[in-house]
C-alpha cells in the first residue's frame, strides 16, 4: 500500500497547501470560508481514504511504526485546526496546524521506511486502537498548545504586545490532557491484560507520567489565574518537550533501551 | 496574593511549598543514607489497618483543623503543584536512569521505588490529594462532581497500589506437558508453592511468513534500504542488488537430505526457501535458511559483500491449553495467550513464554501466576478516572464563551 502514498499524499498537499493561504482570509466573507473548508475537508478525506485502505491491505491497524503514525498526526492536527477555524476564527492557527499536518506527510515523503504485516502478540489486543488513537488526539491538541505558547511567547519577548493566549491554551490543553487520562487509563488495563500489571514503571510509561504531570502542573497553575503568563507559557512549552522525548527521544535514550514499548520502525 | 506578605507568612504560597518537596527529598535521603534501609511493603491486614487510619486522620484534619492555616496549605493549589513536581521530578529521575529492583538501599537512584525519598513523595502527594477531594466534597454539587471524578480517582489508584503492593503476588512457573508442576519461583528466584498446580496439555503457536533480507557481510547487518519479502509462497518476485530474484519451493519446516530441503514436520525443522536470481544472462541458484543445530544456515551471496538470507519466522500468536489441580481437588480446564489471561481460583494466569527452539513441538510452557487482591480498589479509581476526563472536554468546549 504504501507505494501509493505518494499519490494521496501529493493530493493532500495540493489541497492543503491553498488552505494554508486561504484560511488567512476565513474572516473576510463567505465564499472565503467555503473555499478553505472544502480545501481542509478534502485533504481529510485523502488522508482518510489512504488510511482505511492501508489498514484494509495490512490485516492490522496501521499504528504501529512511527511511519504510520505520523499518517494519523497528519489527519489530526489540521482537524483540531479546522475546529479552532470554525469556533475562533484563528486563521493563523489553522495555517499553522495544516503546516504541522504537512510536515508529518512529508517526513513520510522523504523517508519511506521499512513496513511490514507482523503485529507481535502483545499487540494483537482490543486496547490497541483506543489506546494509540487517544494519545495521537492528544498529542494532536497539546501540539497545538505549542504552538500557542511558542506564539505567546513570541508576543512577549519580540512585540511586547499583551495579547492573551492563555484562554485558548488551556481550551487545547484541557482536551488534549483529557486524551492524556484515557491514554494512560487505557494502557494501564492493557497492561495488566497483557503483562500482569497495570503500571510497570516501564520507560515509555515513566516518561508518559512525567508529560502528563507536567501538563497537570500547568493547569494547576492556570487555576490560580497566576498573573505572570509568561511562566505558565515557559511550562507548557517545556511540557511539550517532554511530550516529545516521550514520543520519540525515547528510543535514543539508554535508559529506556530495555522497553518493552519500542516496536522499531 | 498579598504583597506585604513575608517568606513563610501564612499562606504559604508556590515558594514555600517547593521548599517543603525539597525538604522531603533531602529528608529521605538522609534516612535511606543513614539506615540504609529501604520502604517496607505491608501484606494484609497491616496495610489496611494502615490505609484507613490515614484516611481517618485526613478527615479528623480536615473536619477538626479547617481553621488551621498549615491545614488550609495543605489542600491548596501551591501545596498541589509542589507535590506534584516532587514527585514528577522523581519519575523525571526513573526516566533517565535504569531502575533495578535488585539495587542496594545506599544506590538510591538506580532503585527510586523503594526509597523514601518515593515514600515521602508519595504520601506528599496523597495527603495534598486527599486533603483536596474532602474539603471540595462539600457541597456534593454537579462542579464538584467532575472535580471529585478526576481528584478521588487518582488518589484511590495510588492508594490502592501503593497501600496494596505488599498483597501482591507475582509467579513464574515453567508448565511441562503432562505433568502437573505445584513449584514456581517469585520474583526474587526463590522457590514457592502458590497452592495450585498447571499442567501443560498442549501448546500450538502460529508463525508469520519468514523473511527474506539481504545482508552486508562487511558491515555485519541487514541492509536497511531493502525492504524484507515475506516468504509465504512460491513465485514471488523482487530485485535485490541488481538481481531479479523469484522464489521456487518455500518449506514452513524442513530438513536438507543431500543438500535438498524435504518438508519435515517435526523439531529441528527450519523453514527454507530455494531462490532463482538473474542478472545480466548470469544465473544464481539455491537454498537459504536460518541455521539451527541441524541445519546449518545456507545463504545466497548475490556479490562479494552482499547475500541473500532468511530470517526465523516471528510467532504470531501461541497458546497454552491448561489443566488446573487446586489443593481443594477442583479441577479447571483452559487455555492462556498473550493478551488473553485465565482467571483461576483468584489466580491471574498469563502466557509468558515458550521454549522458542523448539517452537511447536516445544514440551514446556512458561506461565506467571499472577494475585493482586486490591486490583478491584484500582480499576474502581481508574473508572473513576475516565469519567473525570471526559469532564475536560466540556470545559475544552466553555472556552468560546470565555472568549467574548
Amino acid at each position: 500500500m504504501w507505494q501509493y502514498y505518494h499519490l494521496f499524499s501529493w493530493a493532500t498537499l495540493a489541497v492543503w497547501i491553498p488552505a494554508m493561504v486561504t484560511v488567512w482570509f476565513y474572516e473576510k466573507s463567505l465564499r472565503w470560508r467555503l473555499l478553505s473548508d472544502v480545501l481542509m475537508l478534502s485533504g481529510v478525506v485523502f488522508l482518510s481514504l489512504f488510511i482505511t485502505l492501508m489498514w484494509a491491505d495490512l490485516g492490522r491497524p496501521p499504528l504501529r511504526t512511527l511511519g504510520e503514525t505520523r499518517l494519523w498526526y497528519a489527519l489530526f492536527l489540521p482537524l483540531v485546526g479546522f475546529v479552532v477555524v470554525k469556533r475562533n476564527r484563528y486563521g493563523w492557527f489553522a495555517s499553522y496546524s495544516l503546516l504541522m499536518g504537512l510536515v508529518f506527510l512529508l517526513i513520510n515523503l522523504l523517508k519511506p521506511e521499512i513496513h511490514d504485516k507482523t503485529l507481535m502478540p502483545a499487540l494483537q489486543s482490543v486496547w490497541f486502537v483506543p489506546h494509540v488513537i487517544v494519545y495521537i488526539a492528544g498529542y494532536s491538541f497539546l501540539g497545538a498548545s505549542a504552538l500557542v505558547s511558542t506564539v505567546g511567547l513570541y508576543y512577549r519577548y519580540f512585540r511586547r504586545k499583551s495579547h492573551d493566549f492563555g484562554g485558548m491554551a488551556d481550551t487545547l490543553v484541557y482536551s488534549g490532557f483529557g486524551f492524556l487520562t484515557l491514554g494512560l487509563v487505557f494502557g494501564g488495563l492493557w497492561a495488566k491484560q497483557a503483562w500482569g500489571h497495570y503500571w510497570t514503571w516501564d520507560p515509555k510509561e515513566t516518561w508518559a507520567l512525567i508529560t502528563w504531570l507536567a501538563y497537570m502542573v500547568y493547569i494547576h497553575l492556570r487555576y490560580t489565574r497566576l498573573r505572570n503568563q509568561t511562566t505558565t507559557l515557559w511550562i507548557l512549552s517545556v511540557a511539550f518537550l517532554l511530550l516529545l522525548v516521550c514520543w520519540f527521544g525515547i528510543n535514543y535514550l539508554p535508559a529506556a533501551q530495555n522497553s518493552v514499548h519500542l516496536y522499531g520502525g | 496574593m498579598n504583597a506585604t506578605r513575608k517568606f513563610w507568612q501564612f499562606p504559604w504560597s508556590f515558594g514555600e511549598s517547593l521548599l517543603i518537596s525539597a525538604a522531603l527529598f533531602v529528608t529521605g535521603w538522609m534516612i535511606q543514607s543513614v539506615t540504609g534501609s529501604q520502604i517496607p511493603a505491608p501484606s494484609f491486614p497491616v496495610n489496611l489497618y494502615m490505609l484507613l487510619g490515614y484516611m481517618l486522620l485526613l478527615v479528623l484534619l480536615q473536619g477538626f483543623g479547617s481553621k488551621v492555616k498549615m491545614i488550609q496549605w495543605l489542600s491548596s493549589v501551591p501545596a498541589a503543584v509542589a507535590s506534584i513536581t516532587l514527585f514528577g521530578g522523581l519519575s523525571l529521575v526513573m526516566g533517565l536512569v535504569v531502575q533495578s529492583p535488585r539495587a542496594a538501599p545506599e544506590d538510591i537512584f538506580h532503585n527510586i521505588t523503594a526509597s523514601w525519598i518515593y515514600l515521602f513523595s508519595l504520601m506528599f502527594l496523597l495527603t495534598v490529594l486527599g486533603m483536596t477531594v474532602i474539603r471540595r466534597s462539600r457541597p456534593f454539587n454537579g462542579r464538584n462532581l467532575w472535580f471529585l471524578l478526576n481528584h478521588l480517582g487518582l488518589w484511590v489508584v495510588l492508594a490502592g497500589a501503593a497501600f496494596g503492593a505488599g498483597d501482591i503476588n507475582r509467579y513464574m512457573m515453567e508448565t511441562r506437558l503432562n505433568e502437573p508442576v505445584w513449584l514456581a519461583s517469585d520474583e526474587q528466584g526463590r522457590s514457592v508453592e502458590p497452592g495450585i498446580a498447571i499442567e501443560l496439555q498442549r501448546f500450538t503457536v502460529d508463525y508469520f511468513a519468514p523473511e527474506i533480507l539481504l545482508y552486508d557481510t562487511k558491515a555485519r547487518k541487514p541492509v536497511e534500504k531493502f525492504k524484507p519479502v515475506p516468504a509465504d509462497s512460491a513465485g514471488i518476485s523482487f530485485s535485490a542488488g541488481g538481481w531479479q530474484v523469484t522464489t521456487g519451493e518455500v518449506h514452513r519446516s524442513a530438513v536438507a537430505v543431500n543438500e535438498v530441503f524435504r518438508p519435515f514436520n517435526g523439531p529441528g525443522g527450519v523453514p527454507a526457501v530455494f531462490l532463482k536470481a538473474v542478472k545480466d544472462g548470469a544465473n544464481l541458484e539455491g537454498w537459504i535458511n536460518p541455521g539451527n543445530e541441524i541445519n546449518p544456515e545456507r545463504y545466497l551471496m548475490l556479490d562479494d559483500t552482499q547475500g541473500l538470507v532468511l530470517s526465523f519466522p516471528k510467532p504470531k500468536y501461541y497458546r497454552s491449553d491448561i489443566k488446573v489441580y487446586s489443593k481443594t481437588g477442583n479441577t479447571y480446564r483452559d487455555s492462556v495467550a498473550v493478551n488473553e489471561p485465565a482467571y483461576i481460583e483468584g489466580w491471574r494466569i498469563y502466557q509468558v513464554s515458550y521454549d522458542d527452539a523448539m517452537g511447536a513441538w516445544s514440551q514446556t510452557s512458561t506461565v506467571e501466576l499472577n494475585r493482586d487482591p486490591w486490583l478491584p480498589v484500582v480499576y474502581a479509581g481508574l473508572f473513576m478516572m475516565i469519567a473525570g476526563a471526559l469532564s475536560l472536554f466540556f470545559r475544552g468546549i466553555r472556552w468560546k464563551g470565555q472568549q467574548s
